[in-house]
């Protein structure tokens, strides 16, 4: 992982459209990667994108323990 | 005593506040913020503080929405052709009588019936892919209205052959821009992350190259960006002008305007390089960093390539027309000084990338950035429209992002999915029909990938039937699309059995069909969307950037839909209702309901509750005062992990998108996928256009004919059905019932030609002739013809016949061929013609108006006819009977309740 000269992390290791786990076990899909937020909505059994959008920084705990789902 | 309401909405021009007195609009003015709304971003350069007004600049044509409204060309019932016979085998239907035949008006119900028969008969008969359908470019602003929501739900559900968009303003940066420096998923433009500051506290020297910001105004930012280029004039910062036509920004801000003869800019970015080659007037330190194959390049330039041709400033002066020593002088200043500079409305469009040679001027001009060391303070490719600081860390959807449509997840519960493949391309698509065969590469909008250039597509695809129903939604191509009159053969073609057109007003092609349905303009339903967001979804992310502040608007319903208009998702929703998945469609949502969803999945639900965004109509996204910086190409130029929204992975490893990561001067791309390619070599070169002064048609048609995105509409919208427009000299002149286009010719030329300031004049060539007014100025090239485009009036005078046009419909003189080969852009800028005065018969009107008086008065007897209205007293007298009306209404309900 390498770092911009502003320190954000780069997050090319999310891909677009990607799906991760997160440890509660919730699956997210991520719609959009932009500087400061992975922007993501949770997928239901049926892979529907359902709630609110949700937003995860790069560089949060969170983001660090998002599993990517084959 | 009336009360007044005040409404919001966005247009193509601008955001808006609309004020309307028993339900007629009164009057619209720009938004004025409240000292509830945020601070503006404050920049501070040079010794000065910088900062927007407080209010919105939407532009002059936004402004006329109330003409717009009450257009004397509303079609105001559903219609349907008189000679249309609705038979059982889709034969014999006197399709060849389209575009002549008068109306009849219909009731919802039956219009809506036959579309719905049709359309299942032509299925069930032909298979799904039988039903084409396609958008206008743009048709009315908002989320839930606009063409990739509504329109694409449907259709989608329905299954149908998709008509694949061509990026028609920017056509050259498209397929020539991304072979230099990547960025394909900015469709070939760059990125101006910031740019507004780092001009302000840097830049010396402007290059607005085929560039009139004042009139193409950053796309739909209104006049945001307006006060942007005071700033930096007051400060001193020169400007040059290259265009044509000394063009309505140039003659009021241009230090210097240089007129190239059209179709050879790229000369003149060759004649440039020359001289700093020379000269040594170069960045070599960043070009040894970050160029790919610049020798070779450099050797082409100085005379050493395949050609042995030096392009020295005299060379380019016997292309371009313009003298070897203002050339020099051109270089020099850009060479010596901090340059930003590009063509068209976002840096990467203008009317020279609609030339034959559009692709390698693009290609060139990035080029030219590059030497000067593209993304360092003060170095980039950035004209004046986009770039002031924004909130990246708020998110509303634009209408490209597959997120913030209606077809898709989430807004809707399930997503609308096509089931059919086979496609048509639009700039070809009469091709197409006529000829029950056509071949292209390319998809159009290629933000998926570069391969995508080179697609190959055939139809009829593969197992798969032709095209026998078309449904155009939305504006008028006839005034946007080249060759107009195989769009006339296309739709007098039995093949296409059964035609529906669905739109505002009574424009071009709306003439040709069937069934007519009229479509409420977007002051007359709900709709939600943000200023000039077009979306990130393969569009030009962040576009909002061109605004001085990104405003989100619910686009509240100003009033009632007139006559018998009706929304387009109403529309949509009424056919899939007799088609059998109406629930489906609706998902049970309104309008209201729908644009609610817009609200919940963004970050505006987090900033305002719907209640006080619908109450206020508007919310304004507060930039942070120490917002932080990621200046466009900065990344690149200093070495660092591409930190600028809309990255790719590739950048955040310090890589541009092309096959190197640098900038290409020997495309790699081009010599892996089109080698052979004539059109668009590995070496960007200027190439003489196939229809210029050294074709052979030169010596029948001396003049070079240019019609750029016009001033005084949006594609189709505003001028043709606005005219409190044709009152200014500079756009129109009404004679005799009829608004003739000004045509500007170069006096020397017109002395030549017996032409006079104010003649009626005949533009012609073999593909037919336009009738103009001409104005004689200085402000035209020698060799031009300057025309705006995309009128939105086609007015032959006789109807549905390759004849005479008097509405200024330019693209009938304009070549329908494509840029190259396997280069599918348009290029109306190469376009050969003659002119002479013009002493024959004028009509008493416009050809086309009898037919909506024949309808309208058969419906309401006392109303008033289209001259009435364009002429004024119409104009007032319909708004009279409508606030009547309202008012007899309202006192109806009065006594019920």
């Amino acid at each position: 992982m390498s770092e911009t000269k502003s320190g954000i992390m780069v997050q090319h290791k999310f891909k677009v459209n990607g799906k991760y786990k997160t440890p509660e076990g919730k699956v997210l899909k991520v719609v959009l990667s932009e500087v400061y937020n992975l922007r993501c909505f949770e997928l239901d059994a049926a892979g529907n994108m359902v709630g609110g959008m949700i937003k995860i920084h790069p560089e949060s705990e969170l983001a660090g323990k998002l599993a990517a789902v084959e | 005593m009336a009360t007044e309401k005040i409404t919001h909405t966005i247009c193509v021009g601008g955001p808006i506040a609309i004020h309307t007195v028993d339900g007629v609009i009164r009057r619209v003015r720009p938004i004025v913020f409240t000292k509830d709304d945020p601070k503006g971003w404050v920049i501070k350069a040079r010794g000065k503080e910088y900062t927007p007004n407080r209010k919105t600049s939407p532009a002059f044509i936004a402004l006329t929405e109330k003409n717009r409204a009450y257009a004397y060309d509303r079609i105001r019932y559903p219609m349907i052709r008189e000679d249309f016979v609705e038979t059982a085998d889709g034969q014999n239907r006197n399709t060849a009588l389209r575009g002549k035949s008068g109306y009849r008006s219909a009731t919802w119900d039956e219009a809506l019936g036959l579309v719905a028969r049709e359309t299942k008969r032509v299925q069930e008969k032909y298979g799904k892919e039988t039903v084409a359908a396609v958008t206008s470019s743009h048709h009315s602003w908002g989320l839930l209205g606009y063409k990739l929501s509504t329109f694409a739900r449907f259709f989608r559900m329905l299954g149908y052959t998709e008509v694949k968009d061509n990026p028609d303003s920017w056509e050259g940066f498209t397929w020539g821009a991304p072979h230099t420096y990547g960025y394909y998923w900015r469709l070939g433009g760059t990125e101006a992350f910031d740019l507004l500051e780092d001009a302000l506290q840097n830049v010396e020297t402007m290059i607005m190259w085929s560039h009139d910001p004042d009139t193409t105004r950053g796309g739909y930012a209104g006049n945001e960006s307006t006060m942007w280029r005071h700033w930096l004039d007051d400060m001193g910062v020169q400007f040059i002008y290259i265009d044509p036509f000394n063009n309505f920004s140039s003659v009021k801000q241009a230090d210097k305007w240089f007129g190239p003869r059209p179709g050879t800019d790229a000369a003149l970015c060759e004649g440039i390089a020359h001289v700093w080659l020379t000269e040594g007037l170069y960045d070599k330190e960043y070009i040894a960093k970050h160029a790919h194959r610049f020798d070779e390049w450099a050797d082409y330039i100085l005379g050493s390539g395949a050609d042995r041709v030096p392009k020295t400033p005299l060379w380019a002066e016997r292309e371009t027309g313009i003298p070897a020593a203002d050339i020099k002088a051109l270089a020099r200043r850009w060479g010596t000084t901090k340059t930003m500079g590009g063509s068209g409305l976002r840096g990467g469009f203008g009317g020279v990338c609609r030339t034959a040679n559009g692709t390698e001027f693009a290609r060139l001009m990035v080029q030219l950035f590059a030497m000067q060391g593209m993304g360092k303070p003060g170095q980039n490719i950035w004209s004046g429209t986009t770039g002031a600081p924004m909130d990246y860390n708020f998110w509303f959807g634009g209408y490209s992002d597959p997120l913030s449509q209606i077809a898709n997840q989430p807004i809707a519960d399930k997503t609308a999915v096509n089931s059919v493949t086979q496609k048509l391309y639009r700039p070809n698509m009469p091709d197409a029909i006529l000829n029950g065969h056509y071949e292209w590469y390319g998809e159009g909008f290629c933000g998926g990938g570069i391969d995508l250039e080179f697609t190959e597509h055939i139809y009829p695809e593969p197992g798969c039937s032709k095209v026998h129903m078309f449904w155009r939604y939305g504006g008028t191509y006839m005034g946007t699309m080249l060759d107009t009159n195989k769009w006339v053969r296309m739709y007098q073609s039995p093949e296409l059995e059964f035609v529906v057109n669905q739109d505002i007003h009574f424009h071009g092609e709306a003439r040709f069909a069937d069934v007519i349905l009229p479509a409420c303009t977007n002051l007359e339903r709900y709709d939600i969307g943000e200023l000039c967001n077009s979306g990130n979804g393969g569009y030009q992310s962040h576009s909002q950037t061109g605004n001085s502040w990104q405003v989100v608007v619910f686009q509240d319903k100003a009033i009632e839909p007139l006559w018998e208009s009706r929304s387009d998702f109403w529309i949509f929703s009424q056919v899939a209702e007799r088609l059998g998945w109406g629930a489906d469609f609706t998902e049970g949502r309104d309008e209201l309901a729908w644009c609610k969803r817009f609200w919940e999945k963004s970050d505006l639900c987090e900033k305002v509750s719907w209640e006080d965004f619908t109450r206020k109509g508007y919310y304004v996204a507060k930039v942070p005062e120490n917002w932080e910086r990621h200046f466009g190409f900065r990344w690149f130029a200093e070495g660092y992990p591409c930190d600028t929204p809309n990255h790719k992975p590739f950048q955040e490893e310090g890589k541009l998108g092309t096959f190197t990561g640098k900038f290409e001067f020997v495309s790699e791309s081009l010599l892996y996928y089109a080698p052979d390619d004539e059109a668009r070599t590995p070496i960007a070169t200027y190439k003489p256009s196939w229809e210029g002064h050294h074709s052979i048609a030169a010596k029948k048609y001396p003049f070079h004919l240019i019609s750029p995105h016009p001033r005084f509409d949006y594609h189709t919208q505003h001028n043709s059905s606005t005219p409190w427009f044709w009152e200014i000299p500079e756009n129109r002149v009404y004679i005799k019932g009829n608004p003739y286009l000004v045509a500007r010719i170069h006096p020397e030329k017109a002395a030549e030609k017996g032409i006079g300031e104010g003649d009626v004049v005949r533009l012609f060539n073999d593909r037919g002739s336009v009738l103009c007014v001409a104005r004689v100025t200085y402000r035209v090239e020698v060799n031009t013809i300057h025309a705006y485009g995309s009128s939105g009036i086609y007015n032959p005078v006789k109807p549905g016949e390759q004849s005479m046009d008097i509405g200024g419909c330019v693209n009938i003189l304009s070549p329908g061929r494509l840029i190259g080969d396997k280069v599918p852009g348009m290029a109306p800028n190469s376009t050969l013609l003659d002119i002479e005065r013009y002493d024959g018969e004028l009509p008493e009107t416009q050809y086309f108006e009898w037919k909506l008086d024949k309808v309208n008065f058969s419906q309401e007897p006392d109303t008033a006819s289209c001259s009435e209205i364009i002429e004024g007293d119409g104009f007032a007298k319909l708004q009279s009977q409508i606030a009547r009306r309202n008012r007899a209404k309202k006192s109806k309900r009065g006594v019920k309740a």
